[in-house]
């Protein structure tokens, strides 16, 4: 563990927002759950395009799935910043924790995933897919990874705990 | 209250205290991991439709979405099995705390409210979207708030048990 960074989780758990995350049992709880409501909004949704563009429900045109993807958003917005009030509620437990740096590399990968998507013509291309018609390849393996990440990242997520002190000092 | 006896047996074959206690990842979490899967499988696409059904992407077709169902269902056999698994893991821990009977009424509400929803909404196909979406207009409502009351009580479980496990307090009281 670099020095720099145990020095600085160190110092984020002295501070009173970390004693304010961990107080109250029940606000830790409250994070937790919106931390499920999120990740279940975001699958739900995402997950729904993903499934669409390898080719289930294929009667669905895929332009009019977008407009599920800000509730997809609002979902991994919700996880960001339950994320970071519980990594900022226990940063040494968090830091020395393999699952959790493994889990934020997954979440990473899933961004540059969907860089992907936007940055070729994948998007574009997927708006122009009618009822019945197929995805393109590159679009059907960007989806297809997408769900691989997000669902690694469900894995990762519950064996933080399995995981603990898994991080030599 | 008085615990069960039983529920000490139970903790005591090697299969649950297998599940408890090994440090090998086929173990307790990850029964739990596809605990969570099954609830992805089960509430995405429930809340997918849900939305949809109150207004969210009205271009989306809605008939399609029937064939939602059948990955739902496969959720919530995932976690019928997984569910049983964690009980059979920590039996007093679960069984002892009434959040645990409160989560179960509600994924059975949140339940019977999808299927009723299926047939009101999906059951005729004769009707039109406009038609499709009054008649699941309460149903969807309803839908939304009792699974994020199960997700919640689920998530409660950690932390309102009486017993880790049979004749052992939770930290902290």
């Amino acid at each position: 563990m670099p020095t720099l960074v145990h020095s600085f989780l160190q110092w984020l758990g002295t501070t009173k927002f970390s004693e304010l995350m961990v107080q109250n049992r029940w606000w830790w709880a409250f994070l937790m759950d919106m931390h499920f409501i999120g990740l279940t909004l975001l699958l739900g949704t995402i997950g729904l395009l993903d499934l669409r563009i390898l080719g289930f429900i294929k009667e669905l045109p895929i332009a009019p799935l977008n407009k599920l993807v800000p509730w997809g958003v609002a979902g991994f917005l919700i996880n960001v910043i339950t994320g970071i009030c519980a990594i900022a509620g226990m940063p040494l437990y968090y830091g020395y924790d393999l699952a959790f740096w493994l889990k934020m590399l997954f979440i990473s990968l899933a961004g540059m995933n969907l860089l992907t998507f936007y940055v070729t013509n994948s998007f574009r291309k997927c708006q122009e897919v009618g009822s019945g018609q197929d995805a393109p390849l590159l679009a059907k393996f960007i989806a297809g990874t997408s769900l691989f990440l997000w669902f690694g990242v469900i894995v990762l997520g519950r064996y933080i705990q399995l995981y603990q002190d898994t991080i030599k000092p | 209250m008085v615990v069960p006896v039983f529920l000490e047996t139970v903790e005591q074959t090697g299969f649950s205290t297998w599940l408890r206690e090994t440090q090998s990842v086929f173990g307790f979490y990850f029964v739990l991991t596809f605990h969570t899967f099954g609830l992805v499988l089960l509430v995405g696409p429930s809340a997918a439709i849900d939305l949809r059904i109150l207004g969210v992407g009205s271009q989306i077709q809605l008939a399609p979405l029937k064939k939602c169902y059948k990955l739902m269902w496969m959720g919530f056999v995932l976690n019928a099995v997984s569910g049983l698994l964690l009980v059979y893991a920590y039996p007093t821990k679960a069984l002892t705390n009434p959040v645990f009977y409160i989560k179960l009424m509600l994924i059975g509400l949140a339940v019977w409210t999808m299927q009723r929803l299926k047939t009101q909404v999906f059951g005729d196909l004769n009707l039109n979207e406009a038609a499709m979406e009054a008649r699941g207009k309460y149903l969807a409502i309803w839908s939304l708030v009792l699974w994020v009351g199960a997700i919640t009580a689920g998530r409660l479980l950690a932390y309102t048990y009486t017993y880790l496990v049979y004749g052992f307090f939770a930290p902290g009281g």
